[in-house]
């Protein structure tokens, strides 16, 4: 083959994402129907759910070992050989196994296997190794022999992990390690995670194959120049082709198990399915996949190859009911496959999504929940602006329903072009109460897209704005072609309320973190309390943008991806690596949590100090250092303060204007560490809790050691009181969503606000009027009966809870308790049946 | 311009009229039904709620209270004596809890119209719109018409949720104006409804027959009660009346008690009726089928 035809073969499989249409037409189809033993589907896929609910995870050891090894065996040579090395030989030594599933490959040796990832950070291992493990489906286990190869990777690894590099670097350039800001709560240390983020180029390998992947690899291998400047460029691909022959080894490998456990195999529907399993990973993903079982299974073994390179948040599928519709539709057209069975082996995927599993260390476990974030992303437009909802789509959206798990999540691409019938069955996912999908605003995520790479070198075209996902959590990019690095030192914005009351100094670790920007009580006005803040605010946000260069600086050096890169559009054509921004749209977004905190605060100080005078600043500040312990008057004067969320135009163009500041200030810091002016992205994640364990009280009543806000533009529990319409309007209005990278909105329903036609109707409505005004992202969560429970207990915490039964709407709290009773009984019946 | 006691402006309504609606609720009612779900929209005057179970027994309202109307409950709370309350409201502006509010507020036209435009995207978007209920809207007046014109005239789609006991010629003005009417039917026998609302029904079926005839869109509803208004005798009677308009359709609300913690909060006792049993209902809905309706039970 020539490398004129590869790249053909290459650029046919890359348009065909953006048109989606691949001529499957000219496909071979493979076998005339599936010898899956349909019988037992849905049982395996009970057992199989019912094992990852009950057995605990466990620390599986064997990469420690290979780590070990190989990091001895091939010292002297570039690191992303050896990163390349490390992943050869975990694919192609580890302990593989059979779980049932027509679907095959795992993670690791055992089931329910979690790998750690030392070489980004090792302190967990000497701080936490007494404490309890929690991963993403809860306690994990660590087994002797995995414990001692820990203690001796921490031994070895101390000093020379991302973290240790970046914190190192940092000091020789400022004098003084920046921990303390961990500590206080300031920032979060995001180098000791490996990352996630992005949508590889899936269809890439579907389409091509792996083989011809590699033979564009050699071919560019032996074309390339000898100059030292092409030294990066040499290794990368020298590293690249060990990894793509890892990749196809790896399912050969499973060839040969499979076909073993066929010959033992006397239930004569089994051992035809092991014998087709056996074919199809001869088949793929080293060949273009001809139909939609080779698709699924080149899909998985290609998701698990790069979740073994480094397992990480954020590792997102993208849209999978685009590139696997052509399959899907082959096989439907033909009569390879019913619907019910499509489903049926989706949800058989879906477990093994639910069954990887990460560990990066205890305040990953909080900031993160031990979230995967294996984002499907589905709606959205082609690549000419109309709709590109599949029948594929609906099916991912009733698997979603049925398997009520955690991962994959789902995302909505919502415009308004969307089918009433497609509509229809995303409320029914919605009403579930897994408060998927959650919902993107295409249009606002295309102006975005545009705005942020038309800086690029070589700009953006509206096709591959069209082509924009959802890259794990609410952030988004260019599919195939980008992923994201997360900015060391993702700011809390409540915090830096804290820098500013105590005049810089941090009263969590009583180190002076920030600006001496005076004593609060002696300000006159408060556009000193104001100026404080932005001073404050500019200061972190320039040692967290050092920090963060510093650490990708680490990462490039430490973890540089192999794997990855080749998937990602633009590494192989640059010759970079993904952590040398060689992909097509590199991003580093910083995340920036809590701003709702932040303004509340800001408001409370501006009405209760200023322009009401009911209090002094130092009466709030002795109510705030006291934890309002004994000065609850204050706190509840606090707490009663303007607050976001209610649709008041003043309060909203305080916080609409507050966001704008902390945007021209992040952006006056200078342009990232690839050269670009880099968006905010403001959501929470669990942040909003670990931040919140972290920091004292704050002015809008919450108090010490209570989790933040949720989300950038959700209010603060219990503090809106105009209802959902007025929640929404805010929400949706708080950020320039097309200037900031992301913003991030949960609103809470009863399951009865959305029952029957006329709740899909009104979801829908809300939807799109929140698109109509701006929003960005909006989670839709289901109250559960328990939270129903909690308002009973708790009434002042739940003031905002609405319901909606039987046509009646009231506030929960002030429904007599035998109707709340009966409430919460609905509440549970509609849980039970859904 | 005309001003009117508004106890409730409700964002997001889903029940009154179709699509996403903001129901502006006006205090005051002709009527005093047996079972009221609003029981503080009947009076036309400002009335104070206080709810039991949102009270922490702090004592601020006992501090303000003029009348020495406070007073302590026994059960560490502070409820109300009702005889020496005058409905004042100084205790529900001291109340941390929001235990004490007041239900009633004097709002203007263009006050309530600042509300209702709040949400017009939602009502673009649901084909929804104002519903004006009560109490009975048409209770208010000239500020009531002023209201309606004002939001006819500003093309939003209106429904007026009525239980049609108002003056012919207001009424002929409420048709007009209106995009949908709701209209209450609670009984076709005048003693009867006499004894369900306290007024017999000659002037509210006057007003029934001119709005069916008007080409505006009616919609009947109709609170029921057990063994109240749901005999053989009157469905067959609501029969007869609305077949001569050719109309089926009929949405049935079963009474219920979610109103029951505003019984408490007025310190008035509770409706003497009782609510369905799922079978019961069943026959009822039965009833009105085999009398040629097709009931929506709301």
């Amino acid at each position: 083959m020539t490398v004129h035809y590869l790249q053909d073969a290459r650029k046919q499989a890359i348009d065909s994402v953006a048109s989606m249409k691949f001529d499957m037409s000219k496909v071979a189809s493979g076998p005339r129907e599936y010898k899956i033993n349909w019988d037992t589907i849905n049982d395996r896929f009970v057992e199989h759910k019912n094992f990852l609910m009950n057995a605990p995870q466990v620390m599986d050891p064997e990469r420690l070992q290979f780590m070990h090894d190989v990091y001895a065996e091939f010292a002297g040579e570039p690191v992303v050989y050896i990163r390349a090395k490390l992943l050869e030989r975990v694919l192609t030594q580890k302990k593989i196994f059979l779980d049932g599933s027509p679907i095959v490959g795992t993670l690791t040796g055992t089931r329910c296997g979690v790998y750690p990832y030392p070489e980004w950070n090792v302190q967990w291992i000497k701080d936490e190794m007494q404490m309890a493990k929690m991963a993403s489906l809860g306690e994990m286990k660590i087994p002797k022999e995995t414990e001692e190869l820990l203690q001796q990777t921490y031994k070895e690894w101390k000093g020379r992990t991302c973290v240790d590099l970046n914190n190192k670097m940092f000091k020789d350039m400022f004098g003084f390690n920046p921990s303390a800001y961990h500590k206080g709560g300031m920032y979060y240390e995001n180098v000791s995670v490996a990352s996630g983020s992005g949508i590889a180029d899936y269809p890439k390998v579907l389409n091509i194959g792996m083989r011809a992947i590699i033979d564009d690899l050699k071919q560019r291998l032996h074309d390339c120049p000898t100059t030292l400047d092409d030294k990066e460029r040499f290794d990368l691909y020298r590293a690249m082709i060990v990894a793509c022959e890892a990749v196809v080894t790896h399912s050969l490998r499973y060839a040969e198990l499979v076909e073993k456990t066929a010959e033992a195999e006397s239930n004569p529907k089994d051992k035809a399915e092991l014998l087709e399993i056996a074919e199809i990973c001869r088949r793929v993903p080293e060949f273009p996949a001809r139909n939609f079982r080779e698709a699924i299974q080149s899909f998985w073994f290609t998701h698990v190859c790069i979740e073994t390179e480094q397992m990480a948040c954020a590792t997102s599928p993208g849209r999978y009911g685009q590139y696997m519709y052509p399959f899907y539709k082959k096989d439907i057209d033909e009569g390879r496959l019913n619907r019910e069975q499509v489903v049926a082996l989706l949800k058989l995927q879906w477990v093994k999504h639910m069954e990887l599993a990460e560990y990066q260390g205890g305040s990953y476990a909080k900031t993160l929940s031990g979230h995967t974030g294996q984002t499907i992303t589905i709606g959205g437009v082609d690549k000419n602006g109309n709709d590109a909802s599949t029948e594929l789509e609906e099916l991912l959206l009733e698997t979603q329903i049925q398997a009520r798990g955690i991962q994959p999540t789902l995302t909505l691409l919502y415009h308004p072009k969307l089918p009433d019938s497609y509509m229809a069955k995303v409320v029914e996912c919605i009403r579930g109460g897994s408060g998927q999908p959650q919902i993107l605003n295409n249009n606002v995520v295309i102006q975005r897209t545009l705005a942020r790479f038309s800086q690029y070198e070589g700009g953006i075209t509206l096709e591959d704005a069209r082509n924009c996902g959802n890259y794990g959590c609410v952030s988004t990019g260019v599919c195939g072609k980008g992923s994201f690095i997360t900015q060391e030192d993702q700011p809390c914005l409540a915090k830096i309320i804290e820098m500013v009351m105590f005049n810089g100094k941090d009263p969590t670790t009583k180190k002076q973190l920030g600006l001496e920007t005076g004593d609060i009580s002696a300000f006159q006005s408060f556009d000193e309390v104001y100026d404080a803040y932005k001073r404050q605010l500019r200061h972190l946000f320039s040692i967290s943008r050092k920090h963060s260069d510093l650490s990708q600086m680490a990462r490039l050096q430490v973890v540089p991806s192999v794997l990855r890169s080749v998937l990602y559009d633009g590494c192989i054509d640059k010759g970079m690596c993904e952590e040398a921004g060689g992909t097509r749209y590199p991003q580093v977004n910083p995340i920036m949590t809590a701003g709702i905190d932040a303004a509340n605060s800001l408001l409370a100080i501006k009405h209760l100090v200023f322009d009401t005078k009911k209090i002094t600043m130092a009466q709030l500040m002795e109510a705030i250092k006291a934890n309002f312990e004994g000065h609850e008057d204050i706190r509840r004067m606090c707490y009663e303060a303007p607050k976001h969320g209610n649709d008041y135009p003043e309060i909203e163009a305080f916080v609409q204007q507050y966001y704008r500041d902390v945007d021209e200030i992040h952006h006056s810091i200078g342009p990232d560490c690839f050269g670009h002016r880099t968006p905010l992205d403001a959501y929470s994640l669990s942040y909003h809790n670990y931040f919140g364990a972290l920091m004292g009280a704050l002015p809008t009543g919450r108090k010490a050691g209570i989790a933040l806000t949720d989300g950038s533009v959700s209010a603060m529990p219990g503090t809106d009181h105009e209802g959902i319409t007025a929640l929404i309007k805010s929400g949706a209005q708080a950020i320039d969503t097309v200037r900031y990278g992301a913003n991030h909105f949960n609103v809470k329903l009863v399951p009865a606000a959305i029952e029957g036609p006329g709740g899909t109707r009104l979801l829908s409505s809300l939807i799109k009027t929140y698109c109509d005004l701006g929003g960005s992202h909006i989670q839709f969560n289901v109250v559960s009966s328990a939270t129903l429970k909690k308002a009973q207990d708790t009434p002042q915490e739940y003031k905002d809870l609405v319901v909606r039964v039987a046509g009646f709407s009231a506030y929960f709290t002030r429904l007599d308790k035998g109707v709340q009773d009966e409430i919460v009984k609905r509440t549970e019946y509609a849980q039970a049946n859904s | 311009m005309p001003e009117g006691m508004v106890y409730n402006i409700q964002r997001m309504s889903v029940q009154d009229g179709p699509g996403l609606r903001t129901t502006v609720f006006l205090k005051g009612c002709p009527l005093r039904c047996l079972w009221c779900s609003n029981p503080e929209s009947q009076k036309a005057t400002p009335q104070m709620m206080y709810f039991e179970n949102l009270c922490t027994g702090c004592g601020a309202c006992a501090s303000v209270c003029p009348n020495g109307a406070a007073v302590s409950l026994g059960n560490g709370k502070i409820g109300r004596d009702p005889e020496k309350c005058s409905d004042c409201g100084a205790c529900t502006s001291v109340c941390p809890n929001q235990a004490r509010v007041m239900s009633g507020r004097v709002m203007t036209v263009e006050e309530v119209m600042e509300v209702v435009r709040k949400d017009d995207l939602f009502y673009l978007n649901s084909n929804g719109g104002v519903t004006f209920g009560g109490g009975e809207p048409t209770a208010g007046g000239e500020f009531f018409l002023a209201l309606l014109r004002q939001a006819h005239q500003e093309a939003y789609h209106c429904t007026v949720d009525t239980c049609g006991y108002c003056p012919e010629d207001r009424f002929n003005e409420t048709i007009d104006a209106a995009d949908l009417l709701l209209f209450d039917c609670k009984h076709m026998d005048p003693e009867c409804h006499k004894a369900l609302t306290g007024k017999d029904n000659a002037l509210i079926l006057r007003n029934l027959r001119n709005a069916l005839r008007s080409g505006t869109e009616v919609r009947i509803r109709m609170p029921l009660m057990p063994g109240l208004n749901d005999t053989e005798e009157n469905i067959a009677a609501m029969a007869s009346f609305f077949g001569e308009f050719g109309l089926h359709e009929i949405e049935i609300m079963p009474c219920h008690f979610f109103g029951r913690s505003k019984y408490l909060a007025l310190d008035r006792s509770l409706p003497p009726v009782r609510q369905y049993a799922p079978d019961e209902l069943v026959v009822v809905e039965d009833r009105f089928k085999r009398h040629g309706f097709t009931p929506v039970v709301v």
